[in-house]
């Protein structure tokens, strides 16, 4: 008898340990980072935690203001509009910095308890997967979406899953000059893929802009065309590395000799006086679609609508192009913006539909990341 | 038995249930109903157990990490044989200096070593510039170079548990077998080898088992060589998309699989080769001084350069330099990359600030070694001075966390701490600093209670025993009794606990709550984004930083016991 009391005594005297542990934890964790005057990592356990979700259903003219600090996953600009949508709105926001593919994969761990409320980043394609398997917010349609350019508009999916703000190249072709002469340099996509010696690329199941660089190729040609092209390709040496930056690196140290660089990265190195020319194919640069969409669970649904209007601004558009960053290349597509001068001015984007995009994603990476240890 | 005891034991092993076991389960747990976890109960009919031989990726990750597994348990157990066998044989000048490498190579976090060695010996490393060695490149980046920078830092395993056994002078077996004609070389292999065998082949298993759950090499590796491993391949299939948790658990647990082969292997070698050679006459090795002792000062000069001053100090000369590609000359000196240390901005990206981040690992790695040494302690006394009934799974648990890698491990916290109901409990943990610490236990309760076990075994039980007559509670017993005999222990497990848990990349790579910064991260990342100036800076302020704590925890420990004996005495 005791010893059973003693028993449960001691997972009581356990939990307390336990629960007296966390909430130390939760309690160290309210760091000021060194940029923001903002307290760093989501709430935890103990002190202050959240409410559970709320599931209110969510009408345009009912956005309720939760007074919640909404959390930005995305892989670019992120860190740098955070703090400029707080100073315009006053809404509370955290930008979470991944890459893309890490971004996707927190919302897909997330999925049983989403911490995320607004995600901008590369690849309509993922976007669209996300809407299809009901993780985002549909049919609001924001105030500014009449300042969408005609293009811009026409990438607006029907359900409003999701907006688009701009579009750059995924890839451009770049080549080391002091290894490759002009008239050796490739300057279509079919000669990319013929060219001989070693070419690389980023990886798609970790750079966003990887996987619509990929998906328009096989779009372009037809999944089992593509196929033989890349395995034709890896056979003749392709090297994919996990980023665009060490793609770069790679093209000026000589491992490679052409790259489909991403666009910022390519003009980047231009731009610095490396030995680096940068070629917009004819038919097109694989497009990169950055899109924002907003968490079906949001716990603020008033900051993650404002957040939206705020980039569908004129201004904040403009402020993003005339960044100093590299970032800053792309085409924005509220009408008049005007982008950076350095890109070429009326480049041609190769841009599979969201719903094909969407449909393949799974697939494509699957067999990409299993050609590629081979 | 009383309930006090009862109560103590009760409460750790519920906590090392959880902290350590349960993840385990839910990886088990995963294999047979994937989604379980995701709020959906689906029965696999274990098809994802086969996919491993179909998809090429995980095929290959597979193979890779048997391969280096045995290839650096191998080569790594000869280094380790050879060098204990002249160590325990000789007496030389440098003989201490080996002891010591052996220590830091222990302690030393394999992603930094590593990086060490992908700046040296890349295609725009060092060894290319510096040296004009065009080999070097391709030797190092295939499967047997890997293995070879492996077994040069994993080596120490293999080599302590070998000295321990190389201790005893078994010579006069070899003198019979002498007498009776044999060669030395044949003494060797029929009377020396068979006698130190069980030490050779654990020395083989703990290199194996530490070279397959290793997660910084790969990791290191990622940016300039595709050599995908399981443990790699399981980060991979939570980080990058198509996210595969289902699949990520099923690789987890081939890893477990072939951990329990390994430590099976283990157990029965143990049980198989005893021979009682210690008898009476068994004496301590006398060590003779070589006659070329100049032969084995610079041939253990030369290994010692090869395993850790190439790596270490290549980041170190990396960290000084302007551009790694600019060659050896005073202009290309700096102290720049140290100056942006401590700048607090890091430029363009968030999780690059240096200062947070140590101060987060720091913190975390203390809070961890602490509760672990607590946890520890409760557990070592439950094992020594008490008949509880729970002493079977205690001794289990403490030793699991020995052999499941830190991915396997972070990925089982996933699965249980994600759960949405434990967010109204205000458990939902997955996400929060508070489960890196409780990550950090795991990782260091098998070395807090084995370090500890050891210092109790000295204790008799009958002060215990009379101190419990007279009245003392458990704790007094605890507190007044055992501690003041096992405090300089004590103090060692804590610092052994938190020079680990402070470099674990694995853990922090798996359970990285968003916008927390941490140290191995921080270098990782810096290193992904080929700052390498930054990051190896960066590892050069954080390995020094972690050894001047250390020591000084050290002294200051000292100096505390020394006047707490002076009180008593008075």
């Amino acid at each position: 008898m005791n010893k059973k009391r003693g028993f449960k005594h001691g997972i009581f005297i356990a939990l307390t340990a336990l629960m007296l542990l966390l909430s130390a934890c939760a309690q160290s964790d309210g760091q000021q980072t060194v940029r923001s005057k903002e307290t760093t990592g989501p709430i935890t356990s103990g002190s202050g935690s959240t409410a559970g979700q709320s599931d209110v259903s969510l009408t345009s003219d009912n956005a309720e203001d939760t007074g919640e600090t909404i959390y930005l996953y995305g892989n670019d600009f992120v860190d740098f509009i955070a703090p400029k949508f707080m100073e315009e709105t006053g809404f509370k926001i955290e930008a979470v910095h991944y890459g893309g593919g890490e971004a996707l994969a927190k919302i897909e761990a997330e999925q049983g308890n989403p911490q995320w409320d607004v995600l901008m980043m590369d690849g309509h394609g993922s976007v669209r997967n996300l809407a299809d398997r009901d993780f985002l917010l549909t049919d609001w349609e924001p105030e500014n979406l009449g300042n969408l350019s005609e293009n811009g508009r026409s990438y607006v999916p029907e359900d409003f899953a999701y907006f688009p703000i701009g579009i750059h190249a995924a890839g451009v072709i770049a080549y080391n000059t002091t290894l490759v002469t002009p008239e050796k340099a490739p300057t279509t996509w079919e000669q990319f893929f013929a060219y001989d010696g070693p070419v690389g690329h980023a990886d798609p199941a970790v750079a966003a802009p990887a996987y619509p660089l990929v998906s328009a190729f096989y779009e372009q040609w037809g999944v089992e065309a593509a196929e033989q092209k890349y395995e034709q390709r890896f056979k003749k040496g392709l090297h994919v590395y996990p980023k665009n930056g060490p793609v770069g690196k790679a093209l000026l140290s000589g491992e490679i000799e052409v790259a489909a660089l991403q666009e910022h990265n390519a003009y980047e190195l231009k731009l610095a006086g490396e030995p680096i020319e940068v070629i917009w194919p004819r038919e097109g640069a694989p497009g990169s679609l950055r899109v924002v969409a907003i968490s079906k669970h949001t716990k603020n649904p008033a900051a993650a609508k404002a957040f939206v209007e705020y980039m569908l601004k004129p201004e904040t558009q403009q402020m993003l192009t005339s960044q100093d960053s590299t970032d800053s290349f792309f085409t924005p597509l509220v009408e008049g913006v005007s982008a950076r001068s350095e890109r070429e001015p009326n480049g041609a984007f190769m841009l599979p539909s969201a719903k094909w995009a969407s449909e393949h994603e799974v697939e494509i990476k699957t067999w990409f990341a299993d050609q590629n240890v081979r | 038995m009383n309930t006090s005891e009862a109560r103590y034991g009760g409460g750790v092993t519920l906590l090392l249930f959880v902290f350590i076991f349960l993840p385990l389960l839910a990886v088990l747990i995963n294999v047979i109903f994937p989604g379980l976890f995701f709020g959906q109960i689906q029965s696999s009919s274990l098809g994802l157990i086969g996919d491993i031989f179909h998809r090429p990726l995980w095929k290959q990750s597979l193979l890779n990490s048997v391969t280096l597994a045995l290839g650096t348990a191998t080569f790594g157990t000869i280094i380790g044989g050879v060098l204990a066998t002249i160590r325990a044989r000789w007496n030389f000048a440098t003989a201490r200096l080996l002891d010591m490498t052996a220590w830091v190579l222990l302690i030393a976090p394999s992603f930094m070593i590593a990086q060490g060695w992908v700046l040296f010996a890349s295609a725009d490393g060092l060894v290319h510039q510096w040296l004009g060695l065009t080999w070097v490149t391709s030797f190092i980046f295939q499967p047997a170079g890997l293995v070879f920078v492996m077994s040069l830092s994993k080596f120490p395993l293999a080599y302590l548990a070998i000295m321990a056994a190389s201790e005893w002078n078994i010579r006069q077996f070899g003198y019979a077998a002498r007498l009776n004609g044999a060669g030395p070389f044949t003494v060797w292999r029929t009377v020396e080898l068979p006698l130190a065998l069980p030490s050779y082949v654990a020395g083989w298993t703990l290199v194996f088992m530490d070279s397959i759950g290793d997660f910084g090499l790969p990791a290191a590796l990622a940016t300039v060589y595709k050599f995908p491993t399981l443990t790699y391949s399981i980060y991979s299939a939570i980080y990058q998309s198509p996210v595969r948790f289902d699949m990520a658990g099923v690789l987890a647990f081939y890893l477990v699989l072939i951990l329990v082969l390994a430590m099976t292997l283990l157990m029965v070698t143990l049980r198989k080769s005893r021979f009682d050679f210690l008898n009476a006459r068994a004496v301590k090795m006398e060590k003779v001084k070589p006659r070329f002792a100049w032969m084995y000062n610079l041939s253990i000069t030369v290994f010692l350069f090869l395993s850790l001053g190439i790596p270490i100090g290549t980041s170190a000369a990396v960290s000084l330099l302007k551009q790694a590609g600019g060659g050896l000359n005073p202009g290309n000196f700096t102290l720049e990359h140290y100056r942006e240390l401590f700048a607090g901005q890091a430029g363009d990206h968030r999780l690059l600030g240096y200062l947070e981040g140590m101060y987060h690992s720091l913190a975390i790695a203390a809070a961890a070694a602490l509760f672990s040494m607590l946890i520890g302690f409760v557990v070592a006394y439950m094992l020594t001075f008490t008949e509880s009934k729970l002493k079977p799974m205690l001794q289990l648990f403490s030793i699991i966390s020995l052999a499941v890698p830190g991915v396997v491990l972070g990925i089982g916290y996933i699965f249980i701490w994600n759960q949405k109901w434990l967010e109204p409990l205000g458990l939902h943990l997955y996400g929060t600093p508070s489960l890196l610490v409780i990550a950090g236990i795991a990782g260091a309760i098998p070395y807090a209670v084995r370090v500890q076990l050891g210092a109790f075994g000295n204790l008799s039980g009958t002060m215990l025993k009379a101190a419990a007559i007279q009245g003392a509670s458990i704790f007094e017993r605890m507190r007044d009794i055992v501690l003041p005999m096992v405090r300089q222990s004590l103090l060692i497990a804590i610092l052994a606990s938190f020079g680990t848990s402070v470099f674990d990349l694995a853990l922090a790579s798996m359970l990285k709550p968003a916008n927390y910064s941490l140290m191995p991260l921080v270098i990782d990342r810096a290193f992904e984004f080929s700052r390498y100036g930054y990051a190896t800076a960066a590892t050069v302020v954080s390995c020094g930083t972690v050894v001047l704590i250390i020591v000084l925890l050290q002294a200051a420990g000292r100096l505390v016991f020394r006047w707490l004996d002076g009180n008593r005495k008075r």
